[in-house]
């Protein structure tokens, strides 16, 4: 099948999904709101959320909230899912696996932590059913032990068996790389059975984000964890776009400072801006880069995989805002604040 | 050459004999059993009120169902493991009807005991085998690269000062390996491969112990530990590996052995309980259809009116049972086709599209002698309609109605391959008894059309008999299968036939005054059926949408009728393909030169034609029979008669 054929449905439908995302003036509108309550209110009766979050008892609870929200994207992936099938259904299943993933790392970091998963609710049915392992039986385990046993069958009980006897700081670091590489690897190779066209596009968008997130994980090795260097540069990611991996080792092996001014000479030299706390804003930093080369592919409007691509991302960077905009009303952080944590950039908001 | 007439069947008996008399009755594979429960509740078990059934009246009012237990179910699950370890099929088909059951319990405590002795060796088998396994995995080859290295394992693992591992990298891990070795205090040597990848030799001084270890896990480094036994060189371990994986190999046959003893001693025996517990969940299956009071059981069952007599004969060995026959038969009635052996293949079409309802007629005798014309016409070959005849003849002993089916339309092949004077599609051998297709195109596409006209004007009689039979006025003298219908249908083919061959029996004016009365007729045909049955009011709640459907309805009644008559073209079409197609691999044949090819490519062109063609002639005359035939007369709409037996 031509990808003409495949995207032209998909991605004008896609089009008119997106023109349902908050406006600006949403974004500000929501900041200016005096509660949660008030924001929940103008969401449901604003906004396309409305349809989910109807349902949700308590407009204050935003757990409940933020579950409904994933629920949305949930059923927005199973719209786009629904246009394809055999190697493409496989390649957007595969990510969903980051949910497994990242819930996975929740998991781990209490457990290792010594608290208990019952608090931790926070996967909406619909989502669970695309799961490889039974999330329920999963949050059952008492002890980290009792966890990584339960996952003896799945594909992450060989990547984080080896690391159950590190200590707490290292443990999830290791165990957390390692997923995030099982994730990465797994959606690489799914995406290798596509059309030529689709995979280039993939591999655009991926290399872009693996290269920001190895810069994030050296930084964060040199910085704080004291890895070895040959240590570092074996959990960076492969197939990176703009640094490969004589780039990245040459990272590995300087000080922090150095780093710094490598990275600076670099596109992505945001990510080291001094102009605000590198350590507190790397995080949010990624996902900006990220919403941006979406934003930018999306506008674009290819015929090929790049528009249910960056429509999933989009999404997803949009339901994170909205609940952080909601907890920063909550823990009372002022509008100028607030809009430093949020994806988007609002009005003038920099890094 | 009908649908057998039904009556139902009640049977009370005393609860110990429930058994006995269900086995009985499997035997004689005459009953369709219903639920009695619902009998009961409709009230149909009823019992005149005497001394003799008082017990059973008061007992009436507690009825129950059977609750099926586990324990078959847990006995098929020993029996599927036994079948694993020992290796042994059973096949349940053919079943000793006569067989004396023993209780579940005794079943149960038997194959719990051969379970048990079996249970050990098999459990070291398993053992010896996973050992096995991880050795052909991880150990058989890991040396291969190594060979006629001279320095003993057990030597490096004594050095004070430096520590080595075995184990897998996976290629990509590898890679970064290489790209970063001047950086890894380590050396690492390829030395074979494993089931899940290739296996390395790191080497590395004992001090950097966790740097090395770190930087292998980055790596997912999979470590495959050598045992204490494994002491020599390269060439030693792999001897000792191999005399390791014989002493395992003769383990596993003594353990077999033992096995094998076991399994001599007591297959007979398996085999016959799971014949058994094949038997009592079959009852158990069949139970659930029973009902129970605190004595008694209820049974209800279909059985046809001629095999009553033999039904009741059969249950004469039990304990005195009531037995009464409710005479009420009504659509719920399932249906018993009976036709003799020459039809009888074909209820396999009728049952295809639906098993006919008990208060219609059996279609089978018209679609046999149907389906076999259009087939012999379209298929007309005396040789190879001898091939399917043979073919049918061993088809019918796997599946013996399909096979049946062919080896009919095989004779009826036969017959116009005759009358065609074809064998294997020559046609110079024998002379036609009648004609040859391809010589008088126009004829045989008259012949199709005049059979097609034939079976239709049958099927309109059976149209109007299955409609008097269900009281059907309104379908049966007014619908447009119904006796307007054919008389719609007659004036057309006589107005039509009539112009085409230049006669006129009857004057056209006269024609068309009679089709345009069966025409109203149709049209009005809800008011008109009212009126004879004195209903009010004459029609639905919708007159207006009624009149629109129903004249849009006679557009279509129209087409129907054309295109019904002219799609029975294809039959003389077919007739002409057959033998268009074989002249094609005649020329072929021709081409070849020699006489080897040409015999070569006739004999392919007759497989091909006998295979394709022979499946689109089957299914073209289907297609006449179900879209063209059943869609006036028949519904199929019955519930087939279906006995409780054992086996298949």
């Amino acid at each position: 099948m031509g990808n003409v054929r495949r995207f032209s449905a998909i991605n004008t439908k896609l089009r008119v999904m997106r023109s349902r995302f908050l406006k600006d003036e949403d974004y500000v509108a929501l900041m200016k709101k005096e509660s949660v309550i008030e924001q929940v209110k103008h969401l449901i009766s604003n906004t396309a959320y409305g349809q989910v979050l109807e349902d949700v008892e308590e407009y204050d609870d935003i757990q409940a909230i933020e579950l409904e929200l994933e629920k949305f994207h949930t059923l927005q992936f199973e719209k786009i899912l629904n246009y394809f099938s055999d190697d493409y259904e496989k390649y957007l299943k595969s990510y969903l696996l980051r949910h497994e993933v990242e819930d996975l790392k929740i998991f781990l970091r209490a457990l290792a932590r010594g608290e208990s998963l019952e608090k931790y609710n926070q996967t909406s049915v619909t989502r669970k059913k695309y799961y490889s392992f039974s999330y329920d039986q999963i949050k059952n385990a008492k002890t980290l032990d009792e966890m990584i046993d339960k996952l003896k069958d799945t594909r992450y009980y060989d990547v984080i068996y080896p690391y159950r006897h590190e200590d707490y700081g290292k443990l999830t670091f290791y165990m957390e790389m390692n997923l995030d590489r099982l994730y990465f690897d797994t959606i690489h190779e799914t995406a290798q059975e596509m059309s030529k066209a689709d995979r280039q596009a993939f591999e655009d968008a991926f290399g872009e984000n693996i290269d920001i997130l190895n810069i994030e994980w050296i930084y964060r090795g040199l910085k704080f964890y004291n890895l070895s260097p040959e240590e570092l540069i074996n959990y960076t990611l492969p197939y990176g776009k703009h640094l490969k991996f004589e780039d990245l080792k040459e990272l590995c092996y300087v000080e922090i400072e150095e780093f710094k001014k490598i990275i600076s000479r670099t596109k992505y030299k945001e990510m080291v801006n001094e102009e605000k706390d590198i350590d507190l804003f790397m995080g949010i930093r990624v996902q900006r880069h990220m919403y941006n080369y979406f934003k930018e592919k999306f506008n674009q409007g290819e015929l090929d995989i790049s528009i249910p691509n960056a429509y999933l991302h989009l999404l997803e960077y949009e339901i994170k805002d909205i609940i952080s905009i909601l907890e920063a009303l909550k823990y009372g952080l002022s509008y100028y604040e607030a809009k430093e944590y949020l994806v988007r950039d609002i009005e003038g908001s920099d890094y | 050459m009908s649908i057998e007439k039904m009556t139902m069947m009640n049977i009370v008996g005393d609860i110990d004999s429930l058994d006995n008399v269900l086995k009985d009755l499997l035997k004689t594979r005459k009953v369709d059993l219903v639920s009695a429960a619902s009998q009961i509740e409709k009230s149909n078990f009823l019992f005149d009120v005497s001394y003799k059934n008082v017990d059973l009246l008061v007992d009436l009012n507690d009825i129950r169902s059977f609750e099926k237990s586990e324990e078959c179910q847990e006995m098929f699950q020993k029996g599927k493991k036994l079948e694993a370890v020992l290796n042994l099929e059973f096949e349940v088909e053919k079943i000793d009807e006569n067989i004396k059951l023993a209780s579940k319990d005794e079943l149960n405590d038997e194959l719990e005991s051969i379970c048990s002795e079996v249970s050990e060796p098999s459990r070291r088998i398993e053992a010896l085998k996973k050992e096995q396994e991880y050795l052909d995995n991880f150990h058989t080859n890991s040396f291969n690269e190594m060979e006629g290295f001279p320095i003993k394992v057990e030597d490096l693992r004594n050095m004070d000062y430096f520590d080595f591992k075995m184990g897998i990298f996976t290629k990509e891990n590898i890679h970064k390996v290489k790209k970063n070795y001047e950086n890894i205090l380590a050396v690492i040597l390829h030395t074979g491969s494993s089931s899940e990848g290739e296996v390395y030799f790191v080497f590395y001084p004992n001090k950097l112990e966790l740097e090395i270890s770190r930087i292998l896990r980055s790596l997912n480094f999979k470590e495959i530990f050598l045992p204490k036994a494994y002491a020599g060189t390269p060439n030693e371990i792999k001897d000792n590996i191999e005399s390791q994986k014989e002493k395992l190999n003769f383990e596993i046959n003594q353990q077999q052995r033992i096995i094998d003893e076991i399994k001599e001693k007591y297959s007979d025996r398996i085999k016959t309980i799971m014949e058994q517990v094949w038997i009592s969940s079959k009852l158990d299956d069949i139970k659930e259809k029973v009902a129970f009071s605190s004595h008694f059981f209820y049974i209800s069952g279909w059985v046809s009116v001629s095999d009553k007599d033999e039904v009741k004969k059969a249950l004469e060995g039990n304990d005195p049972l009531i037995i009464k026959y409710e005479h009420e038969e009504n659509a719920e009635s399932p249906t018993k086709l009976k036709n003799n052996w020459f039809f009888r293949p074909f209820e396999w079409l009728v049952n295809l599209y639906g098993t006919p309802g008990y208060n219609e007629i059996d279609p089978t005798p018209f679609v046999g002698i149907s389906y076999m014309l259009l087939f012999g016409i379209m298929f007309g070959d005396l040789g190879q309609g001898f091939v399917m005849v043979i073919a049918g003849y061993f088809l019918s002993k796997k599946m013996e109605l399909f096979g049946g089916l062919i080896s009919r339309i095989g004779l009826a092949s036969m017959l116009f391959g005759l009358l065609y004077g074809a064998v294997f599609g020559i046609e110079t051998l024998i002379p036609a008894l009648w004609m040859k297709p391809f010589e008088n195109i126009n004829d045989i596409l008259m012949v199709a059309i005049f059979v097609g006209v034939s079976a239709l004007l049958v099927a309109y009689i059976y149209a109007i008999i299955n409609a008097y039979k269900r009281r059907d006025i309104e379908e049966g003298v007014f619908g447009k299968e119904g006796i307007a219908g054919v008389i719609l249908y007659i004036t057309m083919l006589v107005i039509v036939g009539g112009s085409m061959l230049g006669l006129s029996i009857i004057p056209v004016p006269v024609l068309v005054g009679i089709a345009v009365i069966a025409l109203s007729a149709i049209i009005f045909r809800l008011p008109l059926t009212h009126m004879i049955e004195g209903k009010r009011p004459l029609h639905g709640d919708d007159i207006s949408g009624y009149y629109v459907e129903s004249i849009f309805s006679l557009v279509e009644t129209f087409l129907g009728m054309l295109s019904g008559t002219i799609s029975f073209i294809r039959v003389g079409a077919f007739a002409l393909t057959h033998v268009g197609l074989f002249l094609a691999f005649e020329t072929i044949g021709h081409m070849m030169g020699s006489t080897v090819g040409n015999v070569i490519v006739l004999i392919i062109g007759n497989i091909f034609i006998l295979g394709l063609e022979g499946l689109i002639v089957f299914i073209q005359g289907m297609r006449l029979q179900y879209y063209e035939l059943f869609s006036r007369y028949y519904r199929g709409d019955g519930r087939e008669f279906n006995p409780v037996r054992l086996g298949k």
